[in-house]
């Protein structure tokens, strides 16, 4: 069945209703529509009539129609047709001479009709086989005339132009296309819909055998944009033909973004840039501090070292001024990894450290006493698995330097090193002897391992845990306790972690599902405080792991791949990877999801630590060391009730288990306290009433707390206690009125403390 | 009909795992009808020299999001994709970037 409707763009009522003009058409039918009052008409919508209701104006033979008011957005059901007299559409032919007969199916293909949509909101309408012929063509309003006025009067507001073509690029490059996330929604008018509506409908022109339309839609000259999309439009692809976008004339080799392709020396340029960038915006590192590179030996840390090697080997203008060290910490026990796979993976380490020529520190995290491998000998007495507890207290630090602090401290050392002169050119020679390694014994050996016994200890803590998202963020606590242990043992005051773009915004979206949106600024800002004196920096967080990838690859930077705890594990095995996939998949559709989320972590702002800069620090978190952001005396919350329920629920089933005294882990404190900790459900309550939600959440994954390193348990004891205990001498303090009231009021506490054998 | 072709076939950044570890694979593919292209060539792989876990490799047609390929040290983007047609002594290289940081 041939038939043709075109609706008026506004309104759903049809315009033209009939076959081609090739046969008599039909004179629609239309129904008696009484007219609606004319309070109802928006005083935009106007009215060439002046008689309340628009004119259409409709094909040959059918004389004018009303169409139905509406206001806005036409997509509601037709109006039912009016009948009322229509002026004649002025393109059509004349209304009087060809009558509406019959339905008669124009089916032959010459007779199919092929309709192009004009700028101006009409159609023309063209037989196809009059095309070639040159015959006679119509052209249909889409908008019946009280519209067109309206129109006129008030034309649609279109979305702005895109800002103009940027210097540097050449006019050649399609534009970049926007689309997901970034894509500005178009705002959507009413015009706009029912053009799409009209589209739709010219389109319905079926074959008598075919079911798919076979009109071709030529849409030139319509710019409009649609939101209303499926499938994200497909990203204009550079080709090979094209030039690097920066310097126009070398042969490009990858794609950055969407659709800026670089050269291979254009790319370095950037690259390199970028790094130096997000150090020199920052003005955190000062010149000459020793900083600490955490080196996994994955492509993104690989690179970061990488980087910083070559920074320091530039001529002095440009030169990276810090002092670096880095630090490789094994993680195998954890990942379950076997004895022989370690001994390899760390000869491949050790190979490519001594290649750095920067003091290299080795670091299982499980070991034992002593067997640090570290290129300086020396022979550190403290114990990874069994840390001092205060690795978790975070020291007070003065405030970060201003940037005249930094100014006049670039100044100063540039002066020295002008001054010094010969002894300034040395000291990249001074790196190379400290890394002569002086082992005092094998370090390959077994001597130089960790005990079976702790690397035991390691496992089962990580076997316990029921979830892997669970073990992910236990394994990422523990490592960083044991950088940042390693960073104030050897005097390092930064610590830059390689953490890439890529990874950052799966971080953050990961910790929001965590339960730790409160400290996101932390986790994945540039620089993180929360240690107080040491602070860890990511300078690498701004390039992508496709620009890693390709760094590595084509400047030929070594790393080493060691199987993780999340390696070969399935998609849904973790949060973490939940995430990853999720991110990643959508990066492919829009490829500007990953920078988007990165933009908006720049964004985050720290809130403010209450009672940093006088007085003790607010509570932190035992674990991660932020701000405590759980209200503990509300058990009015469900959280707290659920917490409650469940610590009530361990309580009984520990209570036949023998324990040794809280505190005696604590700093030299031989009394025990009052409390009746001799359960360990109290043991396990005081640890998690010290944990943020975070972490509250993780922990819930672990049957028992017990295999959690000694150092965390001992800190979580003595912080408790030390929180009973001001607790209760707290009616007893005086305040700042009367001194010597006050000294003899603590002395009087202090021996009460003595006499009932609370230790102060 | 394409003629037997002798390519290159790399695996880095952890992808190698999945294929018993070897990172370098000299392959010759067979005659077949069409040209070789890299739809084909991953079926190939899928079928001939992916030991394990295909889904952590290739996802419907294409490869998985987060592996990287380079064809001739050149992003494949600039060279079409999946319909890039292979050529005598192309090296292909995969590179994972899901793993390690």
């Amino acid at each position: 069945m041939g038939w043709i409707r075109v609706d008026c763009k506004s309104h759903n009522s049809f315009i033209y209703n009939g076959p081609p003009d090739l046969h008599k058409p039909e004179r629609p039918r239309l129904a008696q529509r009484p007219r609606p009052p004319p309070s109802k008409q928006p005083a935009a919508v106007g009215n060439a009539q002046g008689r309340g209701g628009c004119r259409v104006s409709l094909g040959p033979g059918a004389g004018g129609r009303a169409c139905g008011r509406r206001v806005g957005a036409g997509l509601t059901s037709p109006s039912p047709r009016a009948a009322a007299r229509h002026d004649p559409c002025p393109d059509l032919p004349p209304a009087g001479s060809r009558r509406a007969r019959s339905r008669v199916a124009a089916a032959a293909d010459g007779h199919r009709p092929i309709v192009h949509l004009q700028a101006d909101g009409t159609a023309e309408l063209r037989l196809q086989a009059a095309v070639a012929a040159r015959g006679p063509s119509w052209r249909l309003p889409l908008l019946c005339r009280g519209h067109q006025a309206a129109e006129h009067r008030h034309p649609p507001a279109r979305p702005p132009p895109l800002p103009p073509i940027q210097a540097g690029r050449p006019a050649s490059l399609p534009r970049r296309r926007r689309t997901g996330i970034t894509a500005r929604p178009a705002p959507v008018f009413a015009s706009q819909l029912c053009q799409l509506r009209a589209n739709v409908i010219l389109a319905r022109w079926l074959s008598p055998t075919a079911d798919q339309p076979i009109i071709s839609m030529c849409q030139a000259g319509e710019d409009y944009t649609v939101s209303a999309q499926r499938e994200p439009p497909p990203v204009p692809r550079p080709g090979r033909e094209q030039k690097c976008v920066k310097c126009a004339e070398g042969l490009p080799v990858v794609v950055i973004r969407a659709g800026d392709a670089f050269c291979r020396d254009c790319f370095k340029a950037f690259y390199v840039h970028k790094f130096r960038a997000m150090l020199g915006k920052n003005r955190l590192i000062f010149p000459g501090e020793k900083v600490l590179l955490a080196w996994s030996g994955g492509p993104s840390s690989s690179s970061m070292v990488w980087q910083v090697l070559e920074g320091l080997s530039q001529d002095s203008a440009k030169r990276l001024r810090f002092v670096p060290g880095v630090i490789y910490v094994d993680e195998g026990a954890a990942c379950g990894q076997s004895l022989q796979d370690r001994v390899k993976t760390l000869a491949e380490v050790k190979l490519i450290l001594q290649n750095t020529g920067f003091p290299w520190h080795v670091v299982a995290l499980e070991e034992r006493a002593g067997m640090a491998l570290t290129s300086i000998s020396i022979l550190t007495s403290w114990k990874v698995f069994s840390l001092p507890p205060s690795v978790l207290c975070c020291a007070s630090q003065e405030p970060a330097g201003t940037e005249e602090a930094y100014k006049t401290a670039v100044d100063s050392f540039l002066q020295q090193q002008h001054v010094l002169g010969s002894e300034g050119c040395a000291s990249p020679a001074q790196g190379e002897d400290q890394s002569h390694p002086t082992h005092s014994q094998d370090p390959l050996g077994m001597a130089g391992f960790p005990t079976a016994a702790q690397t035991e200890a390691l496992s089962r803590l990580f076997n316990s845990i029921k979830t892997l998202t669970a073990k992910e963020e236990l394994l990422q606590t523990l490592r960083t306790h044991l950088i940042v242990h390693v960073a104030r043992t050897h005097g390092y005051c930064k610590v830059m972690t390689g953490e890439s773009c890529t990874r950052l915004a799966i971080k953050l979206m990961t910790n929001l599902a965590l339960g730790r949106g409160a400290f996101l600024a932390w986790d994945t800002g540039f620089s993180d405080e929360r240690h107080g004196d040491v602070v860890l920096v990511r300078p690498m967080r701004d390039h992508t792991l496709k620009e890693v990838a390709f760094y590595n690859r084509l400047f030929g930077v070594p790393s080493v791949f060691t199987p993780a705890i999340d390696t070969k594990a399935p998609e849904k095995a973790s949060i973490h990877r939940l995430m990853e996939a999720f991110i990643l998949r959508l990066q492919t559709l829009f490829p500007s999801t990953v920078s988007t989320v990165y933009r908006t972590s720049e964004k985050l702002v720290k809130a403010p630590r209450e009672g940093c800069a006088s007085g003790p620090a607010s509570p932190s978190c035992l674990l991660c060391m932020c701000a405590l952001d759980i209200d503990t005396a509300d058990s009015a919350t469900a959280f707290g009730a659920q917490s409650s329920s469940h610590l009530s629920q361990m309580l009984p089933a520990e209570a036949a288990i023998p324990t040794t005294p809280c505190c005696g882990a604590g700093d030299g404190q031989a009394q025990s306290c009052h409390r009746g900790v001799g359960r360990r459900g109290d043991a396990q309550a005081c640890v998690i009433e010290q944990l943020c939600y975070g972490c509250r959440v993780n922990m819930k994954d672990l049957p028992s707390l017990d295999p959690l390193p000694p150092y965390v348990l001992a800190e979580a004891q003595l912080r408790s206690q030390r929180a009973w205990v001001s607790k209760e001498i707290q009616e007893y303090l005086i305040t700042d009125d009367d001194d010597e009231e006050e000294e003899e009021e603590s002395r009087a506490i202090k021996q009460e403390g003595e006499n009932t054998g609370i230790g102060l | 009909m394409a003629s037997p072709l002798c390519v290159k076939v790399e695996f880095g950044g952890g992808a190698e795992l999945l294929f018993d570890g070897v990172k370098k694979h000299q392959v010759t593919l067979p005659e077949q009808e069409g040209p070789w292209d890299i739809r084909n060539l991953l079926v190939w792989i899928k079928k001939n020299l992916l030991k394990e876990r295909p889904e952590l490799f290739i996802q419907g047609e294409s490869v998985r999001p987060g592996i990287l390929v380079l064809i001739n040290d050149a992003d494949w983007e600039l060279l079409g994709e999946l319909d890039y047609q292979l050529q005598d002594q192309d090296s292909i290289l995969f590179i994972s970037t899901l793993h390690g940081g």
